[in-house]
């Protein structure tokens, strides 16, 4: 007994020192964005602030980050939005209907998922820039309006439900369509929100496509405008570690709410289909 | 099985379906195949993002494979990359999550502060990791030099860049690795435990004969999918490497290259031979760990 009560204080010691590493850069990132400029870089260094000085967010605040912000919440609930309308309607045709060439036609469309996302940014832009989207807001989400995994997953949450669900709304004289929005969409609350939060996390933190797609001030995301930092000589990390704070407190709340659902979404897709 | 339903309601149902698969067909046709097909004849030719560009066979590939130090080093960093990266944080990651599954308290804290860096977009991940290792008034180098008294420049000696940009990823990638892996211990019946606890099985024993084989499938799929992504790794090259010079050299990786040639040297034909390599870098790997999947997975 006393064995096993010291083994599982060894445990506790190394998984401690293993939170301690994750979480030393986000404390350190919060801790600098309250340092003046001067007292970020003084020698020796302060690990907590002797005076706490706001700022770097003031200068965040000077530089309008208002507007990446919009922008972000704006493309992430389009990206949001557009993926899982399309991906439920196409996942509760191959989960829940029959018609000829399904399993070819999903067959084909899984095997997409093979192909490594940036291989097609090129033709990709040029569709984007023959459609007229080049730096708009538009041409973030248009690229993005579908996508294949998460009709995979809803699919397989789909398939969950029973036959006697369509059969008792048959005889009742439901369409497909009733059937699909009054109750596969209800009954699939849970995974509906797990796909929403995966794909969240994607198009709020995706930096390539919107660095290519959106060049005018106007138009910058936060990742984009944190993506302005990266010039090797920027000094000025009281500012920079506020602007990164400010771009990732969102998600951390958003992550603490719905803490749950992104496990879930994790393990739904780490399972095999 | 279902009782055969008249010809007319099966044939609504169809259309139905079809209907309901419109949007996605419709977005995978333009965003997938269109693109994919268009790479492979962009690859072959000199387009410029003007135009459509003149078909000049394989003369990209062939400049790429004999006259471009910097594809070279592109491809040899991002395997040095992908292969330094995403084992250690496998290997991490099935530690850890062994350790939480051993019926301790507050797995459920322990599991959401591990996840936590990977809800950090990469821009901010690179940008914070950039001051703690700056090497005059970064943290880690202020320990290292009161312990040992070294400051190492890992973000600008070109010998450490790619050894710092693996930590980085391994240290963002952890968590997502151990949801997975603890996901998969805990679907792990307890009877295999208990008879190999009567059979007198230390707990090195029980790890190697239950757990490791039980979880191999999972082992598998991330190694498949978590290599494919590290492959796709762009924002910690684009924000540590600054806009030129040696640092950018050290550790610029095949889509970087990519986004560099495409997007800033206008190359675009060059670019798409680039992602093409890509793309049969990615297939080759994939097909050898399926080839191997039979020797150490279990189902």
């Amino acid at each position: 007994m006393r064995k096993e009560k010291m083994m599982k204080g060894i445990i506790h010691i190394i998984l401690i020192s293993g939170v301690f590493t994750m979480l030393l850069p986000l404390i350190w990132m919060i801790i600098t964005s309250f340092k003046s400029n001067i007292e970020a870089v003084a020698i020796p260094m302060t690990i907590f602030p002797k005076k706490w000085d706001f700022s770097g967010y003031i200068r965040v605040w000077e530089r309008n980050i208002i507007r990446p912000y919009i922008n972000t919440i704006i493309v992430s609930a389009g990206i949001v939005i557009c993926q899982l309308v399309t991906a439920s309607m196409a996942a509760y045709a191959f989960a829940r209907l029959d018609f000829p060439g399904k399993k070819w036609l999903f067959l084909a469309i899984v095997s997409m998922l093979m192909i490594p996302q940036h291989m097609t940014l090129i033709p990709k832009y040029r569709i984007v820039s023959s459609m007229g989207l080049v730096d708009t807001l538009a041409g973030v989400v248009v690229p993005n309006f579908i996508s294949i995994s998460v009709t995979f997953f809803l699919r397989q949450g789909f398939m969950g439900f029973p036959d006697e669900l369509e059969d008792a709304a048959k005889i009742d004289g439901c369409s497909h369509l009733k059937i699909f929005t009054t109750m596969v969409i209800p009954l699939s609350k849970s995974i509906l929100t797990a796909m929403g939060i995966m794909v969240l996390l994607f198009a709020w933190n995706d930096l390539l496509w919107p660095t290519i797609c959106l060049n005018s001030e106007k138009n910058r995301v936060l990742s984009t405008f944190i993506g302005l930092c990266k010039g090797q000589y920027v000094t000025d990390y009281g500012y920079l570690m506020a602007a990164s704070t400010c771009a990732v407190l969102p998600m951390i709340i958003v992550y603490a709410i719905f803490q749950k659902a992104f496990v879930s979404s994790i393990t739904l897709t780490g399972i095999k289909g | 099985m279902r009782v055969k339903k008249i010809s007319k309601s099966k044939k609504k149902e169809a259309c139905t379906a079809y209907i309901f698969l419109l949007p996605l067909l419709a977005g995978v046709v333009m965003f997938f195949i269109i693109p994919i097909i268009q790479s492979f004849y962009y690859s072959l030719t000199d387009y410029k993002g003007i135009g459509s560009g003149s078909f000049i066979g394989l003369k990209n590939y062939i400049t790429l494979f004999t006259n471009d130090i910097k594809f070279m080093a592109e491809a040899r960093n991002t395997l040095v990359y992908v292969f330094g990266s995403i084992p250690v944080t496998i290997f991490l990651a099935l530690l850890i999550a062994n350790l939480l599954n051993s019926s301790i308290r507050g797995v459920g804290i322990y599991r959401v502060i591990y996840f936590l860096p990977n809800v950090m977009m990469g821009a901010v991940v690179a940008m914070v990791w950039k001051w703690l290792l700056n090497s005059r008034y970064g943290l880690l180098d202020a320990v290292l030099d009161f312990l040992f008294g070294i400051r190492p420049a890992w973000l600008s000696d070109t010998s450490l860049t790619m050894f710092s940009m693996c930590m980085i990823s391994v240290w963002s990638g952890l968590g997502y690795c151990i949801v997975i892996i603890l996901a998969g211990l805990q679907s792990i019946g307890t009877t295999y435990y208990e008879a190999a606890k009567i059979d007198g099985a230390n707990a090195f024993q029980r790890f190697t004969h239950i757990t490791f084989p039980m979880v191999t499938p999972t082992i598998f799929f991330l190694l498949i999918t978590r290599i494919i992504a590290a492959f796709n790794q762009f924002d910690l090259v684009y924000m540590l490497g600054g806009e030129e010079g040696p640092v950018q050299e050290s550790i610029r990786t095949l889509v970087f290259g990519i986004f560099k040639s495409g997007f800033t040297e206008y190359r675009m034909g060059y670019a798409s031979a680039k992602a093409v390599i890509l793309f049969l870098i990615i297939m080759i790997i994939t097909f050898f760990q399926f080839l191997g999947e039979k020797k150490w997975v279990n189902y």
